[in-house]
């Protein structure tokens, strides 16, 4: 008993000793969370989209610094009233069965997303398309502004010149797909080889793949919920690119991994909605008071020992090509004292860090005489209860879908939108959506900008949101991992040119 | 005997038909919506309406009960909300994890607890008695959640031996079996304890020790035999509870059992995943109860069933 | 005191020992804006995650609040949804197993069923259902673990009394004549008072955890309020960085439980000690 007892414990030391790697081919990466489906007409959540990027591909995609590059397409043209899309394909671009991908494919993956059956919830992104309407309702059985006049060209009418669609075929729901008898097949650098629900996802390289950079021949992703564990995962190494929140890039800091941090400013903003359609909130005097009362230079100083950038207006700085932010020092956070007579209802998510943020919101607020009740609901709860109008206020965060200022200002404070839809805060301004429209028609770069600024500086005098911060994106990285980059969407990592090092 | 198992089977067979309609009528009288776990940040209502009645969510109540549990007669248990998958299939999926995690913590708990039982009855009202006792009862008030934590620190973090989540070879079970297992372990050291004790003071060991028996003999072979009987209830009992899910256990070790997957589909009103795991864990610990019954008469004849 | 009860109490040392801190605990909650050293709501940035030391005994949280105080608020909490689910769930427990034991019958066969069905349910998830899709707060945590925990008090009373209902003296007491509500109130019920009280102090114990393990999940009692399940579970991701932070309501939370189990084990003894005297 007591021998076996020893070679169990010589067996524990020596075994859990880890570091030592003899898999040079796999990477190993992180899921938080398991996706909830891996059809791209259906994902909507960073998690899919990261792994759909990695099977599927669009017909063009963003390398890391956000410029367009050709994918399924080797070139387009835009015409110059901006409402046709002539889209031509490599030849070589093959399905990971082995059959080529044709202007027909692609036609037929993006009629999809459209299609009532389908139930996605992604179908803004062809809206604009012509003859969509007609197609959603079920009242023709092609989209009129789509076309395939030969095997590599896809022709793509819009109803209004809109911008921002070539980014839009970039996202992951966008991918060219192939479907037979309800399994999906791709032409992204991976392919799916297993699922373990629950567990993890392996994918291998797609042995049709024509593009180039395929180093790995597997990327096996684990699912750990547990941000705790995922560290000390890690630190065993076990995981070789971590993503990383604050906590986690603390208690790795601490124990020495300063060295393998990487990091870039990210596409999102974190805010506090009002409900704009509820008193006292439907005055942006009321809500500047409370925007004011916040000092998020000390909450980024101190919860989040300067790691995040603070927020001045909804759109992160970089999709305005900077330029305005003068913004920065006509903030000036108020002393002066209010008073209400009830208290409000502020509704957060039952994330740690949402309840962190409450409570510091809740302690400005109360300084200057303003009484909150946090509410705290699971997701599905928030997200009904913000659909429901059921709040004062609440937290949230916005990322980017594709990286233009109009994915922050329009699905989020058009009065189209309200709902559901993105303007969850129901605000209304007819000068702001008169400019938004505008943008989004605006075919010339320089005078878009210019628009998005106007509309911008609209929204940051209405204050309909508490602009907190714009979160930066943090990862860890295993030093054996060469040629890592970091991408600023989570879509735009094809998995592509990384490799592992003995 | 047989009349015994008859009727217990028929009452299970009610039990599982309440647990249903009880299940069943919470998660469609309750508030509270499922379609925002699927669908993305920028819906509209018409895909929420259409969401909503392809997966009859816009029936009656009544007829969505009549419909499930036809389903549910030819063995299928519906398909999830969210992932579309069968719930069957994945209840299936996962329960050779909680299998094997459950049995990992029943036989460390069973061994622990036996030698504590046994220690503390051997000498009772000794240091080491008192000793175990104050052992088992901190077992008992331990919090599950936060002595995993402890033990992450300790044996990952610290020391570096073992993994502290997810799924692969043995070392990865350890810390969730230890968590797991020492609330049991306390109550089984508890019940031996207790148990050995009133057999101890019992006729035939007084004789047996009369007779000159030594003194390991009578323990295991009279002491133990009888003993036992309790022990091996609760034995039943818990792994019954755990083989449904330990809904925190696994949380923490990120440990890919029906517990996990009961907790992912209540978090994303997965109704027919819901439904399927409380089903799935009721059904378990209503057989593991009625098969302890069953055994409780084969370790001890005197117990007969009317 | 008797003598007997005296002697019980010094062989018992530990027993007096835990109830005594219980008492410490239960004074500290109920005093607790005169005890705790600091406004256990007080955000104070710059305080942040302070380790123990002279001003906070246990430290500071992510947010700069003094972890002793909110201890000794979250104390409140758990201490009254623990006292207030063992009331209640006792309540429908006696309620219900002295019914079905004094009725007997169809009364009896439906409430032992109900008990059973509530016993096969897996307790944790539906509680867990239950703060998941009502408003959140102290009553929704009370009634998920009422509907999950009276059962098990609802079994041990029926038995008890179906065990004392059978026993000599009670029998003799309704062939005397004694109505079957009189023998009811002043043999059975008194009877029945020791093993309530045992149980109760058993489960308190496991209504607290609950209450706890709830808040982990980040279930149950909305911020800022302290809770010491929410305590723990808050400071998850610090536990690299500041231990002290999941360490002590883990320790407050595991001592409060293992007192009440060893008082409720004590008495159990105490009640066999003493026989039938009682």
């Amino acid at each position: 008993m007591r021998r076996a007892a020893y070679i169990l414990f010589v067996f524990l030391v020596f075994s859990g000793c880890g570091g030592k790697r003899d898999d040079f081919n796999t990477l190993f990466l992180r899921l938080a969370e398991e996706p909830s489906t891996l059809d791209p007409a259906l994902a909507v959540d960073v998690y899919s989209g990261g792994i759909i990027a990695k099977i599927h591909s669009t017909l063009v995609r963003f390398d890391e610094n956000l410029k367009i590059l050709p994918d399924v397409a080797e070139g387009w043209e835009i015409s110059d009233d901006g409402k046709q899309y002539v889209f031509h394909l490599k030849k070589d671009v093959k399905f990971s069965d082995g059959s080529r991908v044709s202007a027909e494919d692609v036609k037929k993956s993006f009629e999809r997303i459209l299609m009532a059956d389908t139930l996605s919830s992604r179908k803004w992104m062809f809206e604009k398309v012509e003859g969509a309407a007609d197609f959603i309702a079920g009242r023709t059985n092609e989209i009129s502004g789509m076309e395939a006049p030969d095997e590599n060209t896809i022709v793509i009418k819009l109803e209004e010149a809109f911008a921002p669609f070539l980014s839009i075929l970039a996202m992951p729901n966008a991918s060219i797909i192939k479907m037979r008898d309800k399994e999906i097949t791709g032409c992204g650098p991976y392919r799916i080889k297993q699922w373990a629900r629950g567990e993890k996802i392996v994918l291998e390289k797609n042995p049709e793949y024509s593009g180039a950079g395929v180093c790995m021949a597997r990327i096996l992703y684990r699912v750990i919920p547990n941000d705790f564990t995922a560290v000390s995962e890690f630190r065993q190494g076990k995981i070789d690119i971590l993503g990383l929140n604050i906590p986690m890039l603390d208690a790795l800091e601490k124990a020495g991994y300063k060295d393998m941090f990487y990091s870039r400013p990210g596409l999102n903003t974190y805010y506090v909605g009002f409900n704009c359609r509820r008193e006292p909130f439907d005055n942006a005097d009321a809500r500047k008071i409370f925007a004011k009362a916040i000092d998020k230079k000390q909450i980024i100083k101190y919860v989040f020992n300067s790691r995040v950038e603070p927020a001045y207006s909804p759109v992160p700085p970089v999709l305005l090509y900077d330029g305005l932010w003068a913004m920065e020092n006509n903030y000036i956070e108020t002393t002066e004292t209010v008073s209400f007579d009830r208290p409000f209802k502020l509704l957060i998510n039952t994330s740690d860090e949402m309840q962190s943020i409450a409570e510091i919101c809740q302690h400005f607020w109360k300084k200057r005489g303003i009484e909150i009740e946090i509410t705290q609901r699971d997701w599905n709860g928030f997200k009904e209860a913000l659909n429901n109008s059921e709040f004062d206020m609440f937290i949230l965060s916005w990322w980017a879908d594709y990286p233009d200022a109009e994915n922050f200002l329009y699905p989020t404070f058009y009065s189209g939108n309200w709902g559901s839809a993105g303007n969850r805060v129901r605000y209304s301004n007819a000068e702001f959506d008169a400019l938004i429209t505008e943008a989004r028609a605006e075919t010339d770069i320089e005078l878009r900008q210019n628009l998005y600024r106007e509309a911008t500086n609209i929204i940051v005098e209405d204050s309909p949101w508490v602009f907190l911060w714009h979160k930066k994106d943090y990862c860890a990285v295993q030093p054996w991992v060469r040629d890592f980059k970091m991408f600023p969407l989570y879509y735009s990592d094809k998995g592509t040119g990384i490799k592992i090092t003995r | 005997m047989k009349n015994f198992i008859i009727r217990r089977l028929v009452l299970a067979v009610l039990t599982l038909t309440a647990i249903i309609t009880l299940v069943f009528s919470l998660t469609r009288f309750i508030p509270g919506d499922p379609v925002y776990s699927f669908v993305g940040r920028r819906a509209d209502s018409d895909t929420l309406n259409r969401v909503r009645s392809a997966y009859g969510l816009d029936d009656p109540v009544p007829a969505q009960f009549f419909c499930y549990i036809g389903q549910l007669l030819k063995g299928n248990l519906g398909y999830s909300y969210v992932t579309g998958q069968p719930v069957g299939k994945l209840i299936i999926g996962r329960f050779p994890n909680t299998l094997k995690l459950a049995l990992t913590a029943m036989v460390f708990a069973t061994l622990t607890g036996l030698m504590l039982g046994l220690l503390s009855a051997s000498n009772p009202g000794g240091a080491i008695d008192r000793f175990c006792v104050l052992v088992s009862i901190s077992g008992i008030s331990v919090p599950v959640f936060w002595f995993g934590l402890i033990l992450i620190i300790i044996f990952s973090n610290l020391l570096g031996w073992l993994p502290s989540s997810g799924m692969g070879n043995f070392t990865y079970i350890i810390l969730p079996a230890l968590t797991l297992g020492t609330r049991s372990a306390a109550y089984i050291a508890r019940i031996t304890r207790t148990s050995v004790m009133e057999v101890m003071g019992e006729n035939f060991v007084i004789t047996a020790r009369a007779k000159g028996l030594s003194r390991n003999r009578i323990l295991f072979k009279h002491i133990l035999k009888n003993a036992l009987i309790p022990v091996v209830t609760l034995i039943g009992v818990d792994l019954g509870s755990y083989l449904n899910g330990s809904v925190l256990t696994e949380t923490i070790f990120g440990w890919n059992g029906v517990g996990n997957l009961a907790l992912t589909g209540i978090m994303n009103r997965d109704y027919p995943l819901i439904m399927g795991t409380v089903l799935f864990g009721s059904f378990i610990f209503i057989c593991a109860n009625i098969i302890v019954d069953i055994s409780y008469s084969f370790f001890n004849p005197k117990v007969t069933y009317e | 005191m008797n003598k007997k009860t005296e002697h019980f109490l010094r062989k018992n040392k530990l027993a007096v020992f835990l109830a005594a801190i219980l008492c410490l605990i239960l004074l500290a909650a109920v005093f607790a804006p005169w005890v705790a050293p600091h406004d256990p709501y007080e955000i104070n940035l710059e305080k942040a995650k302070e380790p123990p030391q002279k001003a906070y005994p246990f430290g500071t949280d992510a947010q700069g609040r003094c972890i002793l105080s909110r201890m000794i608020y979250g104390a409140r909490i758990s201490l009254f949804i623990g006292f207030c689910a063992t009331a209640s769930a006792l309540f429908i427990g006696v309620l219900f197993g002295t019914v079905a034991a004094y009725f007997g019958g169809i009364a009896d066969n439906i409430i032992t069923f109900l008990i059973d069905v509530t016993l096969s349910l897996p307790g944790l998830l539906v509680a867990i259902a239950i703060t998941v899709v009502f408003e959140p707060g102290v009553l929704t945590v009370l009634i998920a673990l009422c509907i999950v925990g009276w059962a098990g008090f609802a079994r041990i009373i029926r038995s008890s009394v179906i065990s004392i209902k059978g026993q000599d003296y009670v029998a003799s007491a309704l062939v005397l004549g004694l109505s079957r509500k009189l023998v009811m109130l002043k043999y059975v019920l008194p009877n029945i008072i020791p093993i309530i009280f045992i149980t109760a102090s058993l489960r308190i114990g496991v209504f607290i955890l609950s209450e706890a393990s709830l808040s982990f999940l980040g279930l149950g009692i909305s911020p800022p309020e302290p809770t010491w399940g929410g305590m723990i579970a808050s400071s998850v991701s610090y536990v690299e960085t500041a231990p002290w932070m999941a360490f002590f309501p883990g320790v407050a939370l595991a001592v409060t439980i293992f007192c009440f189990n060893l008082i409720g084990d004590s008495m159990k003894d105490y009640v066999n000690f003493m026989g039938n005297r009682l």
